[in-house]
């Protein structure tokens, strides 16, 4: 009979620790390739506090304070330099106003006013490296978030601001309902329905004002109009480059109450309906679905000569709206006028007024 | 005179066949005169006392004799006679399931006097020249002592040392590649969409009462074990006796006998309710010649589905709440959507509040023993599995993604009752098995066969027809998924029906030193598989309006779904058709020798040759071939070619000393097993023939109808499940569906094939090289110890990678791995060209898997352990293993699909580097010991206890996004920044009100914080690398037995309480399983300078081929930019792991009571 020894045993289990010392390897992983300049992207903002009734507000980019105390019918001097994260990235740059001190008031409360750039909430402002961007904050802190009402088969479509500011939220109790019921301070007041499509007739009361899809995130009050002014090439939205003893101006119609069609003369000459590629004036808010917030390319200037010159904006019936006496328009200045306010207030701190903003 | 005699024996004794491979237990040894000289002709008679069942043989000429395929347990009457010896008797031997126990008499002659032992044997089942490999078994007693409150068997296998701990993995590798047999036959769920049969319901496929023993075979030498890589569990049967025995039985648990706090916080369980009763009886149709034996259960539990409220109404606090409520809020309100659906559609939403799931599983097992004649015995085994549990609407899209916040329960969404559905796992299973003697002892042939049919089917939840209605998620305020009507996409026709069929015979040869089998496994399988999944659309609205306005047939539609999904059959014949109807079997021959002529040692050596056939044709994709990806051409719709499959092994046990206190064992070897047949039937059905798919997302808002027919109110799920005959495939030419389906139109075709698998031509099954080296020592006081090591390569692992996966475009900035190019366009594009900068070789084809081979891979392991068993009532044993494995692909997916895309991976997914493996626990101690105490004539108590330590479950940290480019948004591993300037930052929404060098410090406070991600700044996370905290786990069994004797038979009421996780019940904080908060901590937001399309105006320049529909892509070429994730309450996350919360975390308590006869 054959017998196995100590030796060839310590063999096999050398052999067999041999075996796991060839073939354990590490995971596999290959070395990172680090590059690690520091985002120096910035971008400029301006910022607008179109409101009638807004608080002073402070800028905040990417939650850095980046303006303050902004009050109702001013403007930033010039346009802050901001640290922006990069630029490309499709939601990246946070933008904010804060009340310069307290709250904000109204329907946003204690909320800060905050860009959405989209419908369900809560993606960032998509910020160039090197860009210009004009905000300006509309709206009366008072705008009622917006709501919709039901039919009886089906729920609507128009968005209505109720007119009457101590009426709550219409609300139904079931769907086979074919009245609304708002709440006031002191009565309940019923309401037959709108009927979609079958020319059914609003409250009195109510303005409809578009659609605006269920699960908006529009919180009511202030919201920002985001302008790009100026893009980097090959961009073709450029500020304009007037020449020697030449302006270049530009209107946004940014009164909430005020009729679309306004004519905006500097020194005499009308600066709407010029011709420009895109419709003018901008009255804003045109609606804006879902979205407390708004971001437009708008370069329609119009190039004047520059100096010493009065501006008058009229409405219907040439009723005049707003006016500025005497502004020097600065050769190869570049300028926007900004009309916000109420237009049913003839005294007081919300009155129409001109904000005339120096681009460049 | 004596060789006379010896003649005469053997004729006259016989022995039983030889099976002690997976059902049933041997018995040898050496019978030797009082000089020690070898005794040949001595009679051997075992007798199994309870069933009277007879074995026998004779001792050959080296005094050897040996007893195959005896019944498992005991106890048996071993007798040795010869004619002037005085008769030896051995009581109280007990075998163990696959054992050879070796008992060696001494026959004195008949006038000696001595009183002395003359019986010596190998009682113990470590120390025995049959043990070579490793391997753990686990008697009847154990089954029923230790505890168990879920009444599973797998309870019992993972006390194994080597099992991991995750349910029924061992070694390190995936469950999938284990094998489970009852009584021989195969019962595993080859198809593999879970590694257990009736495992998608929670069930287990037999009850513990139905069980005698258990084996978790690891690295077996004996080539009649095939069939996997991972380990071979076999279980056998209960078998009758001459004696009736009866035990009813039924175990209860509910939320009150559950821990009510998770690491000192108070959190109610939610109220469930789980009872298992059932009955078992055994006994003699025949004395001593026919028995049965039948298990019937039932097991069933009550589960809210129900926990995450709806809200009251829509201005109720909303914490915990869903964001539905239970009024007519317009935005909110469940009510009138209801209404609107019940009436006005005419479809029934079912409930949205206060449902419940349904566990149950009814499990019944039949078995008959049939002595036939002493050299014939039959075993025949029926058993029967139905169960079924109740789930929530998968949350996947399918082919796209699926809603943000998914479907099921949470503090966002609250889905309706349709919604859910129910799975349905049932199998049917015989078996029989015949040992034989022949030759008057000189062989034995043991032959099984047996015929298991699973047929898994999905109904709606509450075993309600699936209603022909699409599935429609309606998002919520905030944006997430709110809720959800409508069948759960993957359930309308969803079938699985698979057949197995099973014929394995071995033919043993006894030889002087040398034992010969000779044998064949064959396995035949059936499948049927129908999976349409998106079959009935899937719509996602922006809000319950647009939902109503889009649906309501009376009036012109408004309102668009924000996208609309759905899968169409594009062959004739509907659903049916599309069926992954395929066969195949595996043919495997086998021959080894037992070598026993060293002494002290015992050598086997054999080979077994598997060879796997499929027997289908299936259609070819002759577009698809025609295509190069990259050099390589595609085979949908062919087989892998038919080769062996050869797998030599050898192992040895050496008695060191010869006295079998010091034993050294070992073996090398090569396994076979299977791989779960669904990554093979996705070949079959993923041929890109079968169905058409269409996407639109963003559609517009007009009010112009278009006619496209994915308006709701249009009905196009109505439509027939047979798209227009110009959209079928050309079967007979392999053409897929043509484009000219009204379904097209301009929106959402991204590819002419969506997707197909297909499998490389030299495909092999999964093979590994193993070997295990072990010592068994014999301690003082009864102790033995084992110290074992097991070392396994893979030889052929399975790799699947993506053929039409471009090569990367360029490497991630700032970060150094390879970037992938953009999406392919959305748009229909019939001439797709190769563009530069895309993701896709070929933009008429979707993801093409390919099922490949690889040889990377390795396991290994290192066992010390220590057993006593002081009687059959009384067994202790303590283990400690560290384990370490490799893989490339983490093979336990249900799909080709799921493992491609959910491996974590740095080097892009077609190359994911070998790395930690899914299954592995590398420190892990099993502990369990039992007691029972017999008292006062009428009592006995039996305390039983499990304890398991190990390492928690090995994860990736993972980026949130798709930072590569690769398509895939939970597979890029992170790297992780040593400081501020190593990683671009930036707020994660408008919301957000963090600084950028706070979302750093955060970040750096929370890396500083977690042992590993510390560890490795200024480097990459490992697939695997991070692990959970160490979990402690010690589990009771208290057995209280009031029994009274009456006629010799004794009457038991049992009553019992098994504890579950008591070091919870002491302390809140004690046995907690902790799990990563957020394995995902950093989200990627995208780039700085992303990929960017041409324009038919402005078109990027490259230097590639152009086409005028799909232009080129600029590459990116900023730094991927991040944030960092917070809590949903917007704090940071400052924790790295959470304890589990739900019940399995806690403590519970489960009663029981039995009657025992």
């Amino acid at each position: 009979m054959m017998t196995l020894n100590i030796n060839k045993i310590t063999a096999a289990l050398a052999t067999s620790m041999l075996m796991c010392t060839v073939a354990c390897q590490d995971v596999d992983l290959s070395t990172p390739d680090l590059s690690t300049t520091a985002t120096s992207s910035h971008a400029n903002f301006l910022m607008v506090n179109a409101s009638t009734d807004a608080p002073s507000l402070d800028l905040y980019v990417n939650n850095v304070k980046t303006g303050s105390s902004i009050s109702t019918g001013s403007t930033q001097s010039e346009y802050t330099n901001a640290l922006i994260t990069s630029n490309g990235v499709l939601a990246n740059t946070n933008l904010r106003a804060k009340a310069s001190s307290g709250t904000i008031g109204g329907v946003l409360d204690k909320s800060d006013l905050i860009f959405r750039a989209a419908n369900n909430s809560t993606n960032n402002f998509q910020a160039a490296d090197s860009a210009y961007y004009t905000l300006i904050v509309l709206d009366s802190i008072t705008r009622p978030k917006p709501l919709r009402t039901l039919n009886a088969s089906n729920f609507g479509d128009i968005t209505y601001y109720s007119s009457v500011s101590e009426f709550t939220a219409p609300k139904i109790a079931s769907s086979g309902d074919t009245t609304i019921t708002l709440t006031s301070n002191n009565s309940i007041v019923t309401y037959n329905l709108v009927k979609k499509y079958n020319g059914g007739v609003a409250p009195s009361f109510l303005s409809a004002i578009g659609t605006v899809p269920l699960g908006s995130t529009d919180p009511g009050g202030l919201r920002f109009l985001v302008i790009t002014d100026q893009l980097p090439l090959p961009s073709t939205t450029r500020f304009p480059k007037p020449a020697a003893g030449k302006c270049a101006v530009r209107f946004i119609h940014a009164s909430p109450n005020t009729e679309d069609n306004v004519t905006v003369k500097v020194g005499g000459t009308s600066i709407t309906n010029s011709g420009s590629v895109r419709s003018f004036p901008m009255k804003y808010p045109t609606f804006s679905p879902s979205v407390g917030s708004r971001s437009v390319t708008l370069s329609n200037y119009q190039t004047l000569s520059s100096g010493t010159m009065d501006i008058t904006v009229t409405g219907t019936g040439a009723t005049t709206l707003a006016t500025q006496l005497g502004y020097v328009f600065d050769d190869k200045g570049v300028y926007t006028i900004v009309m916000s306010g109420n237009r049913n207030e003839v005294t007081g701190a919300n009155l129409l007024v001109l904000s005339i903003i120096k681009n460049k | 005179m004596r060789k006379i005699l010896l003649l005469a024996f053997v004729v006259l004794t016989s022995i039983g066949a030889r099976a002690q491979g997976v059902t049933t237990a041997s018995l040898s040894g050496v019978i030797t005169d009082q000089k020690g000289d070898a005794l040949p002709g001595a009679t051997v008679v075992a007798v199994h006392q309870p069933s009277g069942t007879v074995y026998g043989n004779a001792s050959r000429v080296d005094g050897y004799y040996f007893i195959p395929g005896m019944r498992v347990g005991g106890p048996y009457t071993v007798k040795t006679t010869f004619v002037g010896y005085k008769e030896q008797v051995q009581e109280n031997v007990y075998l163990q399931l696959g054992q050879t126990l070796q008992i060696d008499f001494k026959m004195l002659d008949e006038g000696t006097q001595l009183q002395e032992v003359v019986v010596s044997g190998e009682k113990d089942p470590v120390l025995n020249s049959e043990k070579i490999g490793a391997s753990s078994n686990f008697n009847v007693n154990q089954i029923q002592n230790l505890p168990s409150i879920g009444r599973d068997f797998r309870d019992i296998s993972r006390l194994t040392p080597q099992a991991g701990g995750s349910a029924f993995s061992f070694g390190g590798r995936s469950n999938l590649y284990n094998n489970l047999t009852i009584d021989g036959a195969t019962v595993n769920n080859v198809f593999g969409l879970n590694p257990l049969p009736a495992g998608q319901s929670n069930a287990t496929p037999f009850g513990l009462d139905a069980i005698q023993e258990i084996t978790v075979s690891l690295s077996p030498y004996d080539v009649r074990q095939g069939a996997f890589t991972g380990a071979g569990v076999s279980a056998i049967t209960r078998s009758g006796t001459n004696d009736l025995s009866i035990s009813v039985y039924g175990f209860t648990r509910n939320q009150n006998l559950a821990g009510k706090k998770v690491d000192g916080i108070k959190l109610p369980v939610p109220s469930f309710n789980y009872k298992n009763f059932g009955f078992r009886v055994g006994g003699a149709l025949i004395k001593d010649k026919l028995f049965y034996f039948a298990n019937v259960e039932v097991e069933n539990r009550t589960d809210p589905f129900y926990t995450n409220p709806v809200r009251a109404n829509s201005s109720a606090s909303i914490v915990g709440a869903t964001q539905a409520s239970d009024d007519s809020d317009p935005q909110t309100g469940l009510i009138p959507l209801t209404d609107f659906l019940k009436n006005q559609i005419k479809f029934d939403p079912g409930v949205y509040k206060n449902y419940n799931r349904s566990t149950e599983s009814r499990r019944f097992v039949v078995r008959f023993d049939y002595n036939i004649n002493q050299n014939n015995k039959l075993t025949i085994r029926g058993n029967a599995t139905t169960a079924f549990q109740d789930q929530p609407p998968s949350s996947s899209g399918g082919f796209t993604s699926g809603p943000s916040g998914g479907r099921g329960n949470t503090n966002n969404v609250l889905s309706y009752s349709s919604s859910y559905y129910r799975i349905n796992n049932n199998q049917y299973s015989v078996t029989a098995e015949l040992n034989s003697t022949l030759g008057g002892g000189k062989y034995s042939n043991n032959l099984v066969a047996g015929f298991s049919a699973f047929r898994d089917f999905r109904e709606n939840a509450g075993g309600k027809s699936v209603p022909n209605f699409p599935l429609v998620d309606i998002l919520g305020p905030n944006g997430q998924n709110m809720t959800s009507f409508g069948p759960d996409p993957f359930t309308p026709n969803n079938k699985l029906d698979q057949d197995v069929i099973q014929l394995n015979d071995n033919f043993s040869i006894y030889m002087k030193n040398h034992t010969v089998t000779l044998g064949t496994a064959n396995e035949y399988y059936r499948f049927n598989n129908v999976f349409t999944q998106v079959i009935n659309g899937v719509y996602r609205y922006n809000s319950i309006a647009d939902f109503i306005a889009d649906a309501d047939p009376s009036t012109t539609a408004t309102a668009r779904p924000a996208s609309y999904t759905t899968q169409y059959v594009a062959v004739k014949g509907g659903p049916d058709a599309t069926a992954a109807k395929w066969s195949a079997m595996q043919l495997g021959f086998f021959a080894q020798d037992e070598y026993t002529g060293i002494k002290h040692v015992k050598i086997t050596g054999g080979v077994r040759v598997d060879i796997p056939i499929y027997l289908t044709d299936l259609p070819v994709n002759n577009y698809v071939n025609a295509i190069d990806f990259n050099g390589e051409k595609l085979r949908v719709g062919g087989w892998p070619t038919v080769k062996p499959l050869v797998s030599p092994r050898i192992g040895f046990n050496w008695d060191v000393k010869g006295d079998r206190t010091t034993q050294l064992r070992g073996g090398t070897g090569v396994l076979t097993g299977r791989i779960p047949f669904v990554w093979l039937s996705n070949i079959v059905s993923n041929n890109g023939l079968y169905f058409g798919q269409f996407t639109s997302t963003n559609v517009p808002f007009t009010n112009t109808g278009d006619g496209l027919p994915y308006d709701f109110s249009s009905k196009p799920y109505a439509l027939p499940s047979d798209s227009p005959s110009s959209a079928y495939s050309d079967l007979s030419k392999g053409m897929p569906p043509m484009i000219t389906n009204p379904l097209d139109k301009n929106y959402g075709r991204s590819a002419i094939v969506p997707a197909v698998n297909t499998v490389v031509k030299n495909f092999r099954f999964p093979q590994v090289w193993r070997s295990n080296i072990a010592v068994d020592q014999q301690l003082p006081y009864g102790i033995v110890g084992t110290l074992e090591f097991i070392y396994t390569k893979d030889i052929h692992a399975v790799f699947i990678r993506d053929a039409n996966l471009a090569a990367p475009v360029g490497k991630v900035q700032g970060d150094g791995r390879p970037l992938y190019g953009a999406a392919p366009t959305s748009t229909i594009n019939t001439d797709r060209a190769i563009l530069s900068n895309d993701r896709r070789v070929n933009g008429d084809v979707g993801q093409a898997l390919v099922l490949d081979n690889t040889n990377k891979g390795y396991q290994w392991s290192i066992t010390a352990q220590l057993q006593k068993n002081f009687s059959r009532n009384f067994q202790v044993s303590a283990a400690y293993t560290y384990t370490d494995a490799r893989e490339v692909n983490p093979q336990s997916g249900s799909t080709a699909g799921s493992i491609f895309t959910s491996q974590a991976n740095l080097l892009g997914p077609n190359n994911p580097g070998m790395s930690y493996a899914n299954a592995l626990t590398p420190h892990r101690i099993i502990a369990y010991g039992s007691y029972r105490k017999e008292y006062l004539k009428h009592f006995a108590t039996t305390f039983s206890a499990t304890y398991e330590g190990r390492s928690g479950a090995m994860f990736s940290y993972i980026y949130n996004g798709d930072m590569n480019s690769d398509g895939t948004t939970t597979n890029d591993l992170i790297y992780i920044p040593r400081t501020k300037d190593e990683i671009v930052l930036s707020t994660a929404s408008a919301t957000d009100t963090r600084t950028i060098d706070q979302i750093w410090n955060q970040l750096d406070t929370y890396i500083r914080q977690d042992k590993y991600l510390n560890s490795r700044r200024g480097k990459y996370a490992e697939r695997n690398g991070a692990i959970s905290p160490w979990v402690n786990r010690l589990n009771f069994s208290l057995l209280q037995d009031f029994y009274v004797d009456v006629k010799g038979r004794r009457h038991t009421i049992q009553l019992s309480a098994a504890l579950d996780n008591a070091l919870n019940l002491f302390d809140s904080h004690a046995g907690l399983i902790k799990n990563p908060s957020r394995s995902s901590l950093i989200r990627f937001l995208g780039y700085e300078q992303p990929h960017t399309a041409g324009t038919v105006s402005s078109p990027v320049a490259t230097s590639g081929p152009t086409s005028t529909l799909g232009l080129p892509w600029a590459p990116t070429t900023g730094r991927p930019v991040y944030t960092f994730e917070t809590n949903t309450d917007g704090t940071p996350l400052n924790a790295s792991y959470i304890p589990d919360q739900t019940v399995n975390g806690r403590w519970q308590l489960q009663v029981g009571v039995r009657y025992i006869f």
